[in-house]
């Protein structure tokens, strides 16, 4: 990242990487699917269930129209359906309640 | 992260203003996406490069519709905001009493925007540059994602 980074002239941040370990230490990261390979580089599509959980773990605003797309893409209904995703990935309710998960589904749901 | 590390060369990877976002939604972009666009570039670049992001006031359309309306407010409440947690004096074209909404508008309109325990949680939490202009968005909006590090219960 770095090298890229003095490469191109970009910031060195131009890469997230730093929310790695946070996901690590706050819930289940699944393996995904291998998507492409770039030399030593693998790169993973993860299910679209986690990326759900992580956008409701996130709740910002424009995360909004992201999780009705992914609500909507796995045929999910009900604020309870929305729950049990969040639960297999970030399974702590104590982590959810700190970052305002819950009212991160009461907002996503009418 | 330290301030510092997010440049290596002082070069942002973006130089993407607030103007050019709002002139982009007008144009059609969907909001998020001008206004994520412009918030790599804030927080990619040094506060003087910020300054310049923030400076050049929004042209708003000769009759602007509600939805334009609404995003020029908040993008004046978001440059007040993000100038404020920068120590950067806020643009004068920002502080415009006239851009306020006449009517309050919660959470974008999201699915549970009506609800009233919705409303009473984000009229707590809106940060005063948004609440002050009638936008309820919470206290993530505008964030820097690289800040973000999920909460975690405190060990004993």
């Amino acid at each position: 990242m770095r090298s890229v980074a003095v490469q191109q002239q970009w910031p060195i941040t131009w890469f997230n990487d730093v929310i790695g370990d946070a996901l690590r230490n706050n819930g289940i990261v699944p393996q995904g699917t291998l998507w492409r390979t770039y030399g030593a580089l693998e790169v993973y599509m993860p299910e679209a269930e986690y990326i759900l959980a992580l956008k409701l773990l996130a709740g910002r605003p424009q995360d909004t129209p992201d999780i009705q797309a992914l609500i909507s893409q796995l045929g999910i209904q009900t604020r309870d359906q929305a729950q049990q995703a969040l639960d297999r990935y970030i399974p702590d309710r104590q982590v959810q309640q700190l970052n305002q998960a819950p009212m991160t589904l009461q907002r996503m749901f009418p | 992260m330290a301030e510092d590390s997010h440049v290596s060369s002082g070069v942002p990877l973006r130089d993407y203003a607030i103007a050019d976002a709002y002139r982009d939604i007008c144009a059609g972009a969907p909001p998020w996406v001008a206004l994520n666009e412009f918030q790599h570039a804030w927080y990619e670049s040094p506060a003087e490069l910020r300054a310049q992001l923030a400076a050049a006031p929004l042209l708003l359309p000769p009759d602007p519709t509600e939805e334009q309306w609404r995003w020029a407010v908040f993008c004046a409440a978001g440059v007040e905001w993000l100038c404020a947690q920068a120590e950067l004096p806020c643009p004068a074209w920002a502080l415009d009493a006239r851009l306020q909404l006449a009517e309050p508008w919660y959470d974008f309109d999201a699915p549970g925007a009506h609800k009233e325990d919705v409303r009473a949680y984000l009229r707590e939490r809106t940060p005063q540059p948004f609440a002050r202009r009638n936008i309820y968005c919470g206290e993530k909006v505008l964030t820097d994602k690289r800040a973000f590090v999920a909460r975690r219960p405190t060990k004993r």
